[in-house]
């Protein structure tokens, strides 16, 4: 089964200095039906003005994964830890016990686009950590490219849940599939594609539960870029 | 019950204090609290210096519903900014005035570095020196808060 989550479905909150679609219910949009989708808890779209940021918050128990499309955002938080993160990488805070933080668009310039998704850990109160890797953008063109997970070549978190990202052209595809049980969550960041031959536009995210797999596919002029989740 | 909301202020000018009030709101975080983090502004506002820039960017200035929305209170001034200094004297007025109007009472009250002996007659209803550890500190008034919210 497929449910999708149009783009202008989603909620939406504009600042002025930061604006944000949430695929679920975040702050101040509230709506029963989009509460998360297995343990995935938040997707938010958030553009944020030169120089604007989220100032120091705190987080408890939520593993918060950061992958930016656009810009560079500029990381501190009470573990000591200043990273400036950007395109083709990936930033992962497991919150455990707690952490307090800040993000910063780095540049007095150009804005920041950017994709926050919070993951319900397995476990409460691990230890707090943070992780950022950098990859190369072709591991994501026409490939699944593993940007966290319990294990791997990425940034680990503490859930039995992958996050996955690709970048395909027109009539590009890439097939994952899911074991028996597992559902997905695909999001669409930027540009066109298809899931299992449904079109998505921008923003645009479908929830699969009872399928075996899901293939993805470029579509339009352009193709698009995706996130893929496989969750428990 | 409804998780405490600890108000942690602070005054800096090297982010030396920054760290111990960050300290204190993992602290409180740790305890399954809330945490607000307010900065009191600068006397100097001509300063290009950029861990001041920095900072304040990043933080805002303890406001009035911070102070009674919040159940304890943490208050960490830094090296040559002690409690009765400039850039504090508008925050204390305040809560001098909330003091009077009796929104204090109920609130715990705790600090690290020079500001408790003006807490003293605010009316706090306990005002702590627990621990000279700020995470621990801020651990202890996150527990304290919680207990005497449910009582």
């Amino acid at each position: 089964m497929i449910t999708l989550l149009k783009s202008a479905e989603r909620g939406h909150s504009n600042r002025g200095w930061l604006d944000s679609y949430f695929s679920f219910s975040f702050a101040d949009y509230h709506d029963p039906k989009h509460m998360g989708f297995r343990a995935l808890r938040v997707i938010n779209d958030d553009r944020i003005q030169p120089g604007q940021g989220f100032g120091p918050h705190a987080h408890r128990d939520m593993e918060i994964i950061t992958y930016v499309l656009d810009g560079h955002l500029l990381h501190r938080d009470s573990m000591g830890e200043r990273h400036i993160l950007g395109p083709n990488e990936v930033q992962t805070m497991s919150a455990g016990t707690g952490i307090v933080h800040s993000e910063f668009n780095a540049s007095d310039t150009e804005e920041v686009h950017s994709i926050q998704i919070w993951i319900l850990p397995s476990r409460e109160d691990v230890t707090p950590s943070y992780q950022q890797i950098a990859f190369s953008p072709h591991e994501k063109q026409g490939q699944l490219r593993l940007l966290a997970g319990p294990q791997g070549d990425a940034t680990i978190i503490h859930q039995d849940a992958r996050l996955y990202v690709t970048e395909l052209a027109p009539k590009q595809a890439v097939r994952h599939n899911l074991a028996a049980g597992r559902g997905a969550w695909v999001q669409v960041v930027r540009g066109t594609a298809s899931v299992n031959e449904l079109n998505l536009s921008e923003g645009d995210a479908a929830a699969l539960t009872e399928e075996s797999e899901v293939t993805l596919a470029g579509t339009g002029e352009q193709g698009g870029e995706i996130l893929l989740f496989d969750l428990r | 019950m409804s998780q405490p909301i600890v108000l942690v202020t602070f005054s800096c000018l090297t982010g030396e204090t920054e760290k111990l009030a960050l300290s204190a709101a993992v602290g409180a975080v740790q305890a399954r609290a809330l945490i607000r983090l307010r900065r009191i502004p600068d006397v100097d506002l001509a300063s290009t210096n950029a861990e001041v820039v920095r900072m304040r960017r990043e933080y805002i200035p303890p406001a009035e519903a911070d102070v009674v929305g919040a159940d304890a209170l943490i208050f960490a001034a830094g090296n040559g900014t002690d409690a009765l200094s400039t850039p504090w004297q508008e925050f204390l007025n305040l809560l001098l005035r909330l003091s009077k109007e009796d929104k204090l009472g109920r609130k715990v009250g705790a600090s690290i570095g020079g500001v408790p002996a003006a807490l003293g007659g605010l009316g706090f209803l306990t005002v702590t020196q627990l621990s000279s550890d700020p995470l621990a500190l801020g651990r202890s008034v996150a527990e304290m808060a919680r207990s005497l919210k449910s009582s």
